[in-house]
């Protein structure tokens, strides 16, 4: 695949790219978009290359994944090394930024905040299965986990945010 | 209880507001902007150098204590030098102690006996 094929599929991909990148970083807008550039720069300049084993959607975010885990270990040093990236970005950032926290209504808020208390693989396998659609197989791919494991975490993460939604929708009723 | 439906319909909502703000693709694909343009090599030669220039100032800084420090020693003269001269003068029988007198009584004493 050479870098316009390469491309096409990214742009292709970018708004649900974007959707799992903010999943990555606890719904962080600059962090998902770091992580996005990231992972992107990595697949165009060869550092990242695509075999074919999986679907090109599976093999990105197994990408994106990848890189969200390395830019937490070493978020110090990215923090002191885009500095002035995130200085001139921020810029052009801040009127949507302001925009989308107004727009946000806050039922999604608790519900992200409840999602974010589950561990990291749950949150990952639900938000794979339930906002990207793909089967829990796909989402054991990009997981880097067994297919079992994958399940086991599919179950629990589904059963604890179905009581959350339970408790809230009570809360809700009882409310005059 | 089934909670598939309810998950779902919240993670769509989720995903329509997540679209709402999508980054423009060409902003995203393109390179940060370098804050640290320097290349490796470019670095390590600088490092290797600065090294270097620290290192042959340390050994000259060396050299030249170590001059210092002979020159230093061969001009040093110790406070009891004076000693040694002072004892090759003939002050022998010049100086007396107060327990001189001990030694002339102690000799009349023995005389005195002897007789």
């Amino acid at each position: 695949m050479d870098e316009s094929e390469l491309r096409a599929q990214l742009e292709q991909f970018h708004p649900v790219s974007y959707g799992w990148a903010l999943s990555c970083c606890a719904s962080n807008p600059m962090e998902a978009e770091d992580i996005l550039q990231t992972a992107y720069l990595k697949i165009l300049d060869g550092r990242a290359r695509f075999d074919g084993r999986a679907t090109f959607k599976t093999w990105l975010f197994a990408v994106i994944r990848h890189t969200a885990a390395d830019e937490r270990r070493r978020g110090w040093l990215r923090w002191a090394r885009l500095d002035g990236y995130r200085q001139e970005r921020d810029g052009d950032l801040q009127p949507a930024v302001r925009g989308e926290a107004l727009e946000q209504t806050e039922r999604e808020k608790l519900f992200r905040e409840a999602l974010a208390k589950l561990p990291r693989r749950q949150q990952e396998i639900l938000h794979l299965v339930f906002y990207q659609d793909l089967t829990i197989e796909d989402a054991a791919g990009v997981m880097g986990v067994s297919l079992g494991s994958a399940r086991t975490h599919y179950e629990r993460g589904k059963h604890r945010l179905g009581e959350w939604l339970q408790h809230a929708e009570e809360f809700n009723e009882s409310r005059p | 209880m089934n909670h598939d439906h309810k998950l779902r319909q919240k993670f769509q909502e989720l995903r329509n507001t997540d679209a709402q703000r999508v980054p423009a693709f060409s902003r995203v694909a393109r390179s940060p902007v370098p804050t640290f343009a320097i290349p490796w090599w470019r670095f390590a030669l600088g490092v290797a150098g600065l090294v270097t220039v620290i290192f042959a100032l340390m050994m000259k800084r060396q050299s030249v204590t170590d001059t210092q420090q002979w020159t230093a020693l061969s001009n040093w003269r110790a406070t009891t030098d004076e000693l040694l001269t002072v004892s090759s003068t003939p002050w022998g029988s010049t100086i007396s102690t107060p327990t001189d007198s001990w030694i002339e009584n102690s000799t009349q004493t023995n005389q005195m006996r002897n007789l």
